[in-house]
Protein backbone atom coordinates (compact mmCIF):
# COMPACT_ATOMS: atom_id res chain seq x y z
CA UNK A 1 0.00 0.00 0.00
CA UNK A 2 2.25 2.58 0.90
CA UNK A 3 4.84 1.37 -1.72
CA UNK A 4 2.10 1.97 -4.19
CA UNK A 5 1.20 5.30 -2.35
CA UNK A 6 4.85 6.39 -2.69
CA UNK A 7 5.14 5.64 -6.58
CA UNK A 8 1.83 7.65 -7.06
CA UNK A 9 3.18 10.98 -5.34
CA UNK A 10 6.06 10.40 -7.36
CA UNK A 11 4.44 10.12 -10.35
CA UNK A 12 2.06 13.14 -9.65
CA UNK A 13 5.47 15.41 -8.47
CA UNK A 14 7.21 14.26 -12.29
CA UNK A 15 3.22 15.91 -13.45
CA UNK A 16 3.80 19.15 -11.31
CA UNK A 17 7.25 19.23 -12.45
CA UNK A 18 5.96 20.39 -16.04
CA UNK A 19 3.51 22.32 -14.79
CA UNK A 20 6.17 24.57 -13.05
CA UNK A 21 9.51 24.44 -15.15
CA UNK A 22 8.17 27.13 -17.47
CA UNK A 23 6.88 29.58 -15.26
CA UNK A 24 9.98 28.53 -12.53
CA UNK A 25 12.49 29.13 -15.60
CA UNK A 26 11.45 32.25 -16.64
CA UNK A 27 11.03 33.75 -13.32
CA UNK A 28 14.14 32.34 -11.95
CA UNK A 29 16.18 33.65 -15.19
CA UNK A 30 14.25 37.55 -15.07
CA UNK A 31 13.81 38.13 -11.83
CA UNK A 32 15.68 35.93 -8.95
CA UNK A 33 19.13 35.87 -10.87
CA UNK A 34 19.44 39.85 -12.03
CA UNK A 35 18.16 40.73 -7.89
CA UNK A 36 21.34 38.86 -6.73
CA UNK A 37 23.58 40.13 -8.71
CA UNK A 38 23.34 43.58 -7.97
CA UNK A 39 25.03 42.21 -5.12
CA UNK A 40 28.35 41.27 -6.65
CA UNK A 41 27.94 44.06 -9.02
CA UNK A 42 27.81 46.57 -6.45
CA UNK A 43 31.29 45.39 -5.32
CA UNK A 44 33.07 45.77 -8.42
CA UNK A 45 34.30 48.98 -10.91
CA UNK A 46 32.59 48.38 -14.11
CA UNK A 47 31.48 50.03 -17.42
CA UNK A 48 29.30 47.11 -18.48
CA UNK A 49 30.53 46.91 -21.55
CA UNK A 50 34.70 45.91 -21.90
CA UNK A 51 35.65 42.33 -20.92
CA UNK A 52 37.16 43.32 -17.87
CA UNK A 53 35.94 44.65 -14.69
CA UNK A 54 37.72 45.39 -11.35
CA UNK A 55 37.02 44.28 -8.12
CA UNK A 56 36.46 47.22 -5.54
CA UNK A 57 35.41 45.47 -2.24
CA UNK A 58 32.88 48.10 -0.37
CA UNK A 59 34.39 51.51 -1.97
CA UNK A 60 31.34 52.44 -4.09
CA UNK A 61 29.42 52.37 -0.93
CA UNK A 62 31.91 54.59 1.02
CA UNK A 63 31.84 56.84 -2.30
CA UNK A 64 28.07 56.81 -2.50
CA UNK A 65 28.49 58.11 1.49
CA UNK A 66 31.29 60.21 1.97
CA UNK A 67 32.78 61.79 -1.55
CA UNK A 68 29.12 61.63 -4.41
CA UNK A 69 27.48 65.24 -4.09
CA UNK A 70 24.49 64.07 -5.67
CA UNK A 71 23.63 60.92 -3.40
CA UNK A 72 22.28 62.31 -0.54
CA UNK A 73 20.64 65.53 -2.59
CA UNK A 74 19.03 62.01 -4.23
CA UNK A 75 17.98 60.39 -1.19
CA UNK A 76 17.13 63.34 1.10
CA UNK A 77 14.71 63.87 -2.06
CA UNK A 78 13.24 60.94 -2.04
CA UNK A 79 12.83 61.29 2.06
CA UNK A 80 11.18 64.12 1.32
CA UNK A 81 9.01 62.92 -1.38
CA UNK A 82 8.27 59.79 0.94
CA UNK A 83 6.79 61.52 3.77
CA UNK A 84 5.06 64.07 1.68
CA UNK A 85 3.04 61.05 -0.05
CA UNK A 86 2.77 59.06 2.75
CA UNK A 87 1.18 61.66 5.10
CA UNK A 88 -0.59 63.85 2.88
CA UNK A 89 -1.99 60.82 0.57
CA UNK A 90 -3.32 58.57 3.48
CA UNK A 91 -5.49 61.32 5.52
CA UNK A 92 -7.74 62.28 3.07
CA UNK A 93 -8.31 58.40 2.04
CA UNK A 94 -9.07 57.64 5.08
CA UNK A 95 -11.79 60.63 5.11
CA UNK A 96 -12.96 59.98 1.83
CA UNK A 97 -13.34 56.33 2.57
CA UNK A 98 -15.16 57.10 5.85
CA UNK A 99 -17.56 59.76 4.32
CA UNK A 100 -18.75 57.47 1.61
CA UNK A 101 -18.60 54.52 3.03
CA UNK A 102 -22.10 54.23 3.40
CA UNK A 103 -23.79 51.71 0.11
CA UNK A 104 -25.40 54.25 -2.56
CA UNK A 105 -25.91 55.51 -6.06
CA UNK A 106 -24.03 58.72 -4.96
CA UNK A 107 -21.11 57.42 -2.91
CA UNK A 108 -20.71 54.98 -5.84
CA UNK A 109 -20.32 57.61 -8.39
CA UNK A 110 -17.76 59.53 -6.21
CA UNK A 111 -16.06 55.71 -5.73
CA UNK A 112 -15.81 56.03 -9.59
CA UNK A 113 -14.73 59.35 -10.10
CA UNK A 114 -11.67 58.81 -7.15
CA UNK A 115 -10.36 55.86 -8.37
CA UNK A 116 -9.84 57.20 -11.82
CA UNK A 117 -6.33 57.78 -12.13
CA UNK A 118 -5.60 54.52 -11.42
CA UNK A 119 -6.27 53.26 -15.19
CA UNK A 120 -3.76 56.01 -16.38
CA UNK A 121 -0.03 55.67 -17.10
CA UNK A 122 2.26 57.60 -15.45
CA UNK A 123 3.05 59.33 -19.05
CA UNK A 124 -0.26 60.39 -19.20
CA UNK A 125 -0.22 61.75 -15.63
CA UNK A 126 3.05 63.25 -16.26
CA UNK A 127 1.57 65.31 -19.09
CA UNK A 128 -1.61 66.09 -17.14
CA UNK A 129 0.41 67.64 -14.52
CA UNK A 130 2.96 68.92 -16.66
CA UNK A 131 0.39 71.17 -18.47
CA UNK A 132 -1.56 72.04 -14.96
CA UNK A 133 2.17 73.56 -13.69
CA UNK A 134 3.41 75.05 -16.92
CA UNK A 135 4.72 78.34 -15.89
CA UNK A 136 2.97 80.11 -18.36
CA UNK A 137 -0.28 78.38 -19.71
CA UNK A 138 -0.72 76.41 -16.83
CA UNK A 139 -3.86 76.38 -15.04
CA UNK A 140 -2.34 76.65 -11.74
CA UNK A 141 -0.71 79.94 -11.92
CA UNK A 142 -3.50 81.00 -14.14
CA UNK A 143 -5.83 80.11 -11.14
CA UNK A 144 -3.55 81.69 -8.17
CA UNK A 145 -3.75 84.97 -10.29
CA UNK A 146 -7.29 85.12 -10.58
CA UNK A 147 -7.45 84.78 -6.59
CA UNK A 148 -5.17 87.54 -6.32
CA UNK A 149 -2.44 84.94 -5.03
CA UNK A 150 -0.23 86.10 -8.05
CA UNK A 151 2.88 86.92 -6.36
CA UNK A 152 3.18 83.32 -4.58
CA UNK A 153 3.36 82.14 -8.22
CA UNK A 154 6.29 79.65 -9.19
CA UNK A 155 7.94 77.99 -12.25
CA UNK A 156 6.76 74.68 -10.28
CA UNK A 157 8.97 72.09 -11.84
CA UNK A 158 12.25 74.29 -11.82
CA UNK A 159 12.08 75.63 -8.33
CA UNK A 160 14.44 73.92 -5.55
CA UNK A 161 12.69 74.31 -3.09
CA UNK A 162 9.09 73.28 -3.73
CA UNK A 163 9.62 70.75 -7.07
CA UNK A 164 9.75 67.77 -4.62
CA UNK A 165 6.46 68.69 -3.32
CA UNK A 166 4.35 69.20 -6.75
CA UNK A 167 6.21 65.48 -7.69
CA UNK A 168 4.67 64.86 -4.25
CA UNK A 169 1.04 66.00 -5.56
CA UNK A 170 1.01 64.12 -8.55
CA UNK A 171 1.84 60.86 -7.12
CA UNK A 172 -0.93 61.46 -4.28
CA UNK A 173 -3.45 61.97 -7.43
CA UNK A 174 -2.95 59.50 -9.02
CA UNK A 175 -2.83 57.06 -5.43
CA UNK A 176 -5.45 58.83 -3.62
CA UNK A 177 -8.13 56.30 -4.90
CA UNK A 178 -6.18 52.89 -4.20
CA UNK A 179 -5.73 54.21 -0.59
CA UNK A 180 -9.45 55.35 -0.06
CA UNK A 181 -10.36 51.89 -1.47
CA UNK A 182 -8.28 49.71 1.36
CA UNK A 183 -9.99 51.79 3.83
CA UNK A 184 -13.35 51.27 1.99
CA UNK A 185 -12.17 47.07 2.42
CA UNK A 186 -11.05 48.08 6.10
CA UNK A 187 -14.56 49.93 6.81
CA UNK A 188 -16.94 47.09 5.36
CA UNK A 189 -15.51 44.30 7.92
CA UNK A 190 -16.53 46.66 10.93
CA UNK A 191 -19.74 45.40 12.36
CA UNK A 192 -22.25 47.95 12.53
CA UNK A 193 -23.52 46.61 16.08
CA UNK A 194 -20.19 48.34 17.55
CA UNK A 195 -21.80 51.35 16.21
CA UNK A 196 -25.45 50.93 17.61
CA UNK A 197 -23.66 49.91 20.83
CA UNK A 198 -22.08 53.50 21.12
CA UNK A 199 -25.03 55.45 20.07
CA UNK A 200 -26.97 53.50 22.64
CA UNK A 201 -23.90 54.93 24.96
CA UNK A 202 -23.86 58.59 23.82
CA UNK A 203 -20.80 58.68 22.32
CA UNK A 204 -20.20 61.22 19.74
CA UNK A 205 -19.31 61.01 15.85
CA UNK A 206 -15.36 62.28 17.24
CA UNK A 207 -15.79 59.52 19.58
CA UNK A 208 -16.78 56.74 17.19
CA UNK A 209 -14.02 57.53 15.04
CA UNK A 210 -11.13 57.46 17.31
CA UNK A 211 -12.37 54.73 19.78
CA UNK A 212 -13.87 52.39 17.33
CA UNK A 213 -12.92 53.08 13.43
CA UNK A 214 -9.28 53.78 13.96
CA UNK A 215 -7.87 50.41 16.21
CA UNK A 216 -10.33 48.64 14.36
CA UNK A 217 -8.87 49.89 10.85
CA UNK A 218 -5.24 49.09 12.18
CA UNK A 219 -4.78 46.16 9.33
CA UNK A 220 -5.72 48.00 6.67
CA UNK A 221 -3.90 50.83 8.01
CA UNK A 222 -0.87 48.65 7.83
CA UNK A 223 -1.44 47.58 4.24
CA UNK A 224 -1.98 51.17 3.31
CA UNK A 225 1.20 52.76 5.11
CA UNK A 226 3.75 50.06 3.75
CA UNK A 227 2.55 49.99 0.23
CA UNK A 228 2.62 53.70 0.04
CA UNK A 229 6.23 54.52 1.67
CA UNK A 230 7.58 51.62 -0.42
CA UNK A 231 5.79 53.25 -3.37
CA UNK A 232 6.90 56.54 -3.13
CA UNK A 233 10.59 55.41 -1.81
CA UNK A 234 11.30 53.58 -5.55
CA UNK A 235 9.03 56.50 -7.40
CA UNK A 236 10.88 56.63 -10.92
CA UNK A 237 8.07 57.22 -13.66
CA UNK A 238 6.52 60.74 -12.55
CA UNK A 239 10.17 61.99 -11.85
CA UNK A 240 11.66 60.49 -14.97
CA UNK A 241 8.65 62.09 -17.35
CA UNK A 242 8.26 65.21 -15.41
CA UNK A 243 11.73 66.54 -14.21
CA UNK A 244 14.11 64.16 -15.41
CA UNK A 245 15.36 64.82 -12.27
CA UNK A 246 16.34 68.05 -12.96
CA UNK A 247 16.86 70.84 -13.19
CA UNK A 248 20.94 70.19 -12.40
CA UNK A 249 20.06 67.01 -9.76
CA UNK A 250 17.57 69.25 -7.92
CA UNK A 251 14.47 66.67 -8.14
CA UNK A 252 16.76 63.78 -8.44
CA UNK A 253 15.55 60.70 -6.50
CA UNK A 254 17.20 57.54 -5.97
CA UNK A 255 15.54 55.65 -8.59
CA UNK A 256 16.09 58.44 -11.32
CA UNK A 257 19.99 58.20 -9.92
CA UNK A 258 20.32 54.84 -10.12
CA UNK A 259 19.08 54.53 -14.03
CA UNK A 260 21.47 57.59 -14.96
CA UNK A 261 24.55 56.10 -12.87
CA UNK A 262 23.49 52.32 -14.55
CA UNK A 263 22.55 53.28 -18.57
CA UNK A 264 23.84 56.79 -18.94
CA UNK A 265 27.31 57.24 -17.36
CA UNK A 266 28.15 53.89 -17.43
CA UNK A 267 28.78 53.45 -14.02
CA UNK A 268 27.55 49.60 -13.60
CA UNK A 269 29.04 49.33 -9.68
CA UNK A 270 27.77 52.80 -8.52
CA UNK A 271 24.03 51.88 -10.17
CA UNK A 272 24.07 48.42 -8.17
CA UNK A 273 25.51 49.62 -4.88
CA UNK A 274 22.37 52.72 -5.29
CA UNK A 275 20.11 49.77 -6.25
CA UNK A 276 21.08 47.62 -2.91
CA UNK A 277 20.52 50.89 -0.84
CA UNK A 278 17.38 51.23 -2.55
CA UNK A 279 16.07 47.82 -1.74
CA UNK A 280 17.61 47.99 2.12
CA UNK A 281 15.89 51.08 2.98
CA UNK A 282 12.68 49.64 1.55
CA UNK A 283 12.63 46.34 3.88
CA UNK A 284 13.78 48.34 7.06
CA UNK A 285 10.92 50.91 6.51
CA UNK A 286 8.62 48.34 5.83
CA UNK A 287 9.51 45.90 8.73
CA UNK A 288 9.35 48.82 11.27
CA UNK A 289 6.25 49.88 9.96
CA UNK A 290 4.50 46.04 10.16
CA UNK A 291 6.28 45.96 13.74
CA UNK A 292 5.22 49.55 15.24
CA UNK A 293 1.45 48.63 14.02
CA UNK A 294 1.42 45.49 15.77
CA UNK A 295 2.84 46.31 18.82
CA UNK A 296 0.66 48.65 19.34
CA UNK A 297 -2.25 46.03 19.05
CA UNK B 1 -29.98 71.56 11.89
CA UNK B 2 -26.33 70.14 13.33
CA UNK B 3 -27.27 66.97 11.18
CA UNK B 4 -27.51 69.29 7.59
CA UNK B 5 -24.83 71.34 8.39
CA UNK B 6 -22.80 68.17 8.82
CA UNK B 7 -24.27 67.18 5.46
CA UNK B 8 -23.22 70.07 3.95
CA UNK B 9 -19.88 70.09 4.44
CA UNK B 10 -19.50 66.22 3.68
CA UNK B 11 -20.49 66.71 0.18
CA UNK B 12 -18.52 70.37 0.26
CA UNK B 13 -15.21 67.98 0.64
CA UNK B 14 -16.75 65.35 -1.71
CA UNK B 15 -17.50 67.53 -4.47
CA UNK B 16 -14.30 70.11 -3.89
CA UNK B 17 -11.95 66.47 -4.05
CA UNK B 18 -13.63 65.30 -7.01
CA UNK B 19 -12.92 68.57 -9.05
CA UNK B 20 -9.35 68.07 -7.98
CA UNK B 21 -9.67 64.50 -9.30
CA UNK B 22 -11.58 65.35 -12.54
CA UNK B 23 -11.00 68.73 -13.46
CA UNK B 24 -7.22 68.17 -14.54
CA UNK B 25 -8.66 65.47 -16.76
CA UNK B 26 -10.77 67.46 -18.35
CA UNK B 27 -8.80 70.66 -19.18
CA UNK B 28 -6.42 68.05 -20.88
CA UNK B 29 -9.21 66.72 -23.05
CA UNK B 30 -10.94 69.68 -23.71
CA UNK B 31 -7.83 71.18 -25.17
CA UNK B 32 -6.91 68.61 -27.37
CA UNK B 33 -9.95 69.70 -29.63
CA UNK B 34 -7.96 73.30 -29.09
CA UNK B 35 -6.09 74.61 -31.75
CA UNK B 36 -2.51 75.65 -30.69
CA UNK B 37 -3.74 79.76 -30.84
CA UNK B 38 -6.94 78.88 -28.90
CA UNK B 39 -4.45 77.48 -25.91
CA UNK B 40 -2.16 80.15 -25.57
CA UNK B 41 -5.56 82.80 -25.86
CA UNK B 42 -7.49 81.07 -23.98
CA UNK B 43 -6.32 77.98 -21.16
CA UNK B 44 -9.55 77.82 -19.34
CA UNK B 45 -12.29 78.07 -21.99
CA UNK B 46 -13.79 75.45 -23.88
CA UNK B 47 -12.79 74.91 -27.74
CA UNK B 48 -14.66 77.22 -30.32
CA UNK B 49 -15.31 73.78 -31.85
CA UNK B 50 -14.84 69.86 -31.97
CA UNK B 51 -11.66 70.00 -33.93
CA UNK B 52 -10.49 66.64 -34.51
CA UNK B 53 -7.22 67.77 -36.28
CA UNK B 54 -4.63 66.88 -33.58
CA UNK B 55 -5.84 63.28 -33.36
CA UNK B 56 -4.89 63.10 -36.87
CA UNK B 57 -2.04 64.57 -36.07
CA UNK B 58 -1.10 62.68 -32.70
CA UNK B 59 -2.26 59.10 -35.14
CA UNK B 60 -0.16 59.62 -37.97
CA UNK B 61 2.68 62.05 -37.95
CA UNK B 62 3.23 60.93 -34.52
CA UNK B 63 3.33 57.52 -35.59
CA UNK B 64 0.33 56.12 -32.83
CA UNK B 65 -0.71 54.09 -35.15
CA UNK B 66 2.22 51.67 -35.05
CA UNK B 67 2.79 52.40 -31.32
CA UNK B 68 -0.76 50.83 -31.04
CA UNK B 69 -0.19 47.79 -32.93
CA UNK B 70 2.87 47.55 -30.51
CA UNK B 71 1.16 48.05 -27.51
CA UNK B 72 -2.08 45.63 -28.30
CA UNK B 73 0.09 42.86 -29.50
CA UNK B 74 2.57 43.03 -26.36
CA UNK B 75 0.11 43.51 -23.67
CA UNK B 76 -2.35 40.93 -25.19
CA UNK B 77 0.50 38.39 -25.31
CA UNK B 78 2.26 39.01 -22.20
CA UNK B 79 -1.22 38.66 -20.72
CA UNK B 80 -1.52 35.16 -22.05
CA UNK B 81 1.03 33.58 -20.77
CA UNK B 82 0.83 35.25 -17.18
CA UNK B 83 -2.67 33.69 -17.24
CA UNK B 84 -1.17 30.17 -18.58
CA UNK B 85 2.23 29.90 -16.70
CA UNK B 86 1.03 30.98 -13.32
CA UNK B 87 -2.09 29.10 -13.44
CA UNK B 88 0.39 26.17 -14.19
CA UNK B 89 2.37 27.29 -11.42
CA UNK B 90 -0.31 27.34 -8.87
CA UNK B 91 -1.81 24.58 -9.62
CA UNK B 92 1.20 22.66 -8.92
CA UNK B 93 1.82 24.05 -5.54
CA UNK B 94 -0.90 24.08 -4.25
CA UNK B 95 -2.01 20.11 -4.55
CA UNK B 96 -1.36 18.69 -1.10
CA UNK B 97 0.99 15.87 -2.04
CA UNK B 98 3.44 18.35 -4.48
CA UNK B 99 7.12 18.77 -2.52
CA UNK B 100 8.77 21.40 -1.92
CA UNK B 101 5.36 23.12 -1.98
CA UNK B 102 6.28 26.11 0.66
CA UNK B 103 9.25 26.70 -0.75
CA UNK B 104 7.82 27.49 -3.95
CA UNK B 105 5.18 28.87 -3.00
CA UNK B 106 7.72 31.28 -0.48
CA UNK B 107 9.74 32.14 -4.23
CA UNK B 108 7.48 32.99 -5.73
CA UNK B 109 5.53 35.59 -3.50
CA UNK B 110 8.60 37.15 -2.79
CA UNK B 111 8.98 38.26 -6.18
CA UNK B 112 5.91 41.36 -5.12
CA UNK B 113 8.29 42.89 -3.07
CA UNK B 114 11.35 43.21 -4.93
CA UNK B 115 10.83 46.68 -6.42
CA UNK B 116 11.10 46.22 -10.52
CA UNK B 117 14.01 49.58 -10.59
CA UNK B 118 16.47 47.27 -8.50
CA UNK B 119 17.81 44.55 -10.74
CA UNK B 120 17.37 46.60 -13.61
CA UNK B 121 21.15 46.80 -14.48
CA UNK B 122 21.86 43.08 -14.55
CA UNK B 123 18.69 42.32 -16.20
CA UNK B 124 19.59 44.51 -19.16
CA UNK B 125 23.08 42.85 -19.43
CA UNK B 126 21.72 39.10 -19.10
CA UNK B 127 19.02 40.48 -21.90
CA UNK B 128 21.59 42.01 -24.27
CA UNK B 129 24.02 38.65 -23.78
CA UNK B 130 20.59 36.60 -25.12
CA UNK B 131 19.78 39.10 -27.66
CA UNK B 132 16.32 40.03 -26.01
CA UNK B 133 16.85 43.63 -26.16
CA UNK B 134 14.91 45.68 -28.72
CA UNK B 135 13.12 42.83 -29.27
CA UNK B 136 9.11 42.20 -28.54
CA UNK B 137 9.96 38.63 -27.57
CA UNK B 138 12.10 39.82 -25.08
CA UNK B 139 9.76 42.66 -23.33
CA UNK B 140 6.96 40.29 -23.37
CA UNK B 141 9.10 37.50 -21.24
CA UNK B 142 10.14 40.14 -18.50
CA UNK B 143 6.64 41.02 -18.37
CA UNK B 144 5.62 37.43 -17.61
CA UNK B 145 8.48 36.99 -15.47
CA UNK B 146 7.04 40.24 -13.41
CA UNK B 147 3.72 39.23 -13.61
CA UNK B 148 4.08 35.95 -11.95
CA UNK B 149 4.51 37.03 -8.36
CA UNK B 150 1.21 38.63 -7.90
CA UNK B 151 -1.23 35.73 -10.11
CA UNK B 152 0.80 32.85 -8.50
CA UNK B 153 -0.16 35.07 -5.27
CA UNK B 154 -3.91 35.42 -6.05
CA UNK B 155 -4.50 32.26 -8.02
CA UNK B 156 -2.90 29.92 -5.58
CA UNK B 157 -4.99 31.69 -2.93
CA UNK B 158 -7.96 30.59 -4.83
CA UNK B 159 -6.78 27.29 -5.94
CA UNK B 160 -6.99 26.13 -2.22
CA UNK B 161 -10.65 27.19 -1.67
CA UNK B 162 -11.43 25.11 -3.95
CA UNK B 163 -13.44 21.71 -2.03
CA UNK B 164 -11.23 19.00 -2.27
CA UNK B 165 -14.25 16.57 -2.87
CA UNK B 166 -14.65 17.88 -6.17
CA UNK B 167 -10.72 16.78 -6.74
CA UNK B 168 -11.23 13.68 -5.21
CA UNK B 169 -14.17 11.83 -7.23
CA UNK B 170 -12.38 13.04 -10.29
CA UNK B 171 -9.37 11.31 -9.94
CA UNK B 172 -12.18 8.24 -8.81
CA UNK B 173 -13.39 8.36 -12.26
CA UNK B 174 -9.74 7.97 -13.40
CA UNK B 175 -8.95 11.86 -13.99
CA UNK B 176 -5.09 12.58 -14.60
CA UNK B 177 -3.60 15.75 -12.58
CA UNK B 178 -3.75 17.51 -16.47
CA UNK B 179 -7.69 16.48 -16.53
CA UNK B 180 -7.90 17.69 -13.17
CA UNK B 181 -6.30 21.08 -14.33
CA UNK B 182 -8.08 21.95 -17.87
CA UNK B 183 -11.60 20.01 -16.49
CA UNK B 184 -11.81 21.33 -13.06
CA UNK B 185 -9.69 23.87 -11.83
CA UNK B 186 -9.74 26.27 -15.04
CA UNK B 187 -13.69 25.96 -15.20
CA UNK B 188 -14.04 26.96 -11.69
CA UNK B 189 -11.86 30.33 -11.90
CA UNK B 190 -13.27 32.69 -13.74
CA UNK B 191 -13.33 35.81 -11.23
CA UNK B 192 -9.64 34.95 -9.77
CA UNK B 193 -8.78 34.95 -14.08
CA UNK B 194 -10.54 37.98 -14.24
CA UNK B 195 -8.49 39.51 -11.39
CA UNK B 196 -4.97 38.67 -12.83
CA UNK B 197 -6.32 39.66 -16.56
CA UNK B 198 -7.28 43.67 -15.49
CA UNK B 199 -4.15 43.88 -13.01
CA UNK B 200 -1.98 42.90 -15.78
CA UNK B 201 -3.67 44.62 -18.63
CA UNK B 202 -3.94 48.09 -16.49
CA UNK B 203 0.25 47.06 -15.64
CA UNK B 204 1.21 46.26 -19.34
CA UNK B 205 -0.73 49.15 -21.14
CA UNK B 206 0.58 51.96 -18.67
CA UNK B 207 4.29 50.67 -18.70
CA UNK B 208 6.74 52.91 -19.35
CA UNK B 209 9.84 51.48 -17.61
CA UNK B 210 10.78 48.11 -19.29
CA UNK B 211 9.87 49.85 -22.42
CA UNK B 212 12.10 52.67 -21.70
CA UNK B 213 15.29 50.47 -20.55
CA UNK B 214 14.84 47.55 -23.69
CA UNK B 215 13.19 49.99 -26.60
CA UNK B 216 15.47 51.72 -28.66
CA UNK B 217 14.03 51.39 -32.28
CA UNK B 218 10.93 53.81 -33.12
CA UNK B 219 9.30 51.30 -35.12
CA UNK B 220 8.97 48.88 -31.96
CA UNK B 221 7.55 51.49 -29.19
CA UNK B 222 4.68 51.07 -27.04
CA UNK B 223 2.28 53.94 -26.54
CA UNK B 224 3.70 55.21 -22.90
CA UNK B 225 7.21 55.54 -24.44
CA UNK B 226 5.80 56.44 -27.84
CA UNK B 227 3.85 59.51 -26.18
CA UNK B 228 7.00 60.28 -24.25
CA UNK B 229 8.82 60.93 -27.74
CA UNK B 230 5.76 63.46 -28.62
CA UNK B 231 7.36 65.66 -25.80
CA UNK B 232 10.49 66.17 -28.44
CA UNK B 233 8.63 65.99 -31.56
CA UNK B 234 5.62 68.55 -30.83
CA UNK B 235 7.40 71.20 -28.58
CA UNK B 236 5.03 73.29 -27.32
CA UNK B 237 1.99 71.17 -29.85
CA UNK B 238 -0.13 70.40 -26.66
CA UNK B 239 -2.93 69.56 -28.33
CA UNK B 240 -1.28 66.86 -30.31
CA UNK B 241 0.44 65.84 -26.98
CA UNK B 242 -3.36 65.72 -25.14
CA UNK B 243 -4.68 63.85 -28.70
CA UNK B 244 -2.08 61.46 -28.16
CA UNK B 245 -3.13 61.52 -23.88
CA UNK B 246 -6.82 60.69 -24.88
CA UNK B 247 -6.06 58.11 -27.78
CA UNK B 248 -3.96 56.49 -25.42
CA UNK B 249 -6.09 56.06 -22.40
CA UNK B 250 -9.58 56.17 -24.17
CA UNK B 251 -9.53 52.18 -24.12
CA UNK B 252 -9.11 51.79 -20.48
CA UNK B 253 -11.18 54.60 -19.49
CA UNK B 254 -14.56 52.86 -21.42
CA UNK B 255 -13.31 49.45 -19.81
CA UNK B 256 -13.35 50.86 -16.26
CA UNK B 257 -16.52 52.48 -16.77
CA UNK B 258 -18.45 49.31 -18.02
CA UNK B 259 -16.84 46.86 -15.58
CA UNK B 260 -16.16 49.14 -12.37
CA UNK B 261 -16.08 46.88 -9.88
CA UNK B 262 -13.97 43.82 -11.58
CA UNK B 263 -11.63 47.26 -12.41
CA UNK B 264 -11.26 48.28 -8.64
CA UNK B 265 -11.31 44.78 -7.10
CA UNK B 266 -8.22 43.73 -9.57
CA UNK B 267 -6.50 46.99 -8.66
CA UNK B 268 -6.60 47.02 -5.43
CA UNK B 269 -5.53 43.27 -4.82
CA UNK B 270 -3.01 44.14 -7.15
CA UNK B 271 -2.19 46.98 -4.27
CA UNK B 272 -0.40 44.73 -2.60
CA UNK B 273 2.22 44.86 -5.27
CA UNK B 274 2.70 48.30 -4.45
Amino acid sequence: MTKRHSLKKIRNNLDYLIFLAIPLFIYIVILIIPNLKIFFYSTIKWNGISEKYEFVGLKNYINLLTQDKVFPLAFKNTVIYTVTVTIMQNIPALLLAVLISKQSKINNIFRTLYFLPAIFSTVTIGFIWGFIYDPNLGVLNMLMNALGLGKYTKVWLADEGVVMFALALVHIWAGIGNGMILFLTGLKNISLELYECADIEGAGGWQKFTRITLPLLRPATIIVLVLTTIGSFKAFDFVYVMTGGGATHSSEVLATLLYKEGFQYNRVGYSAAISVILMTVIMIISFIELKVMQERD
Amino acid sequence: MKKVLFKIIKYAVLILFAVFIVYPVFVVVMSSFKTTAEIYQDTFGLPSKLNFSSYVTAWVNGNLSTYYVNSVIITFVSIFFVVVLASFASFAITREDCMFKKVLYGAFVAGISIPYQVGILPLYLQMSKLNLVNNRLGLILIYVAFGLPFSVFVMSGFFRTIPKDIEESAIIDGCNNYQIYAKIVVPLSPTVITTVVIFELVTIWNDMFFPLIFISSKDLRTIPIGLLSFKGEFISNYPAMFAGVVIASLPLIIAYLLLQKQFIEGLTAGAVKG
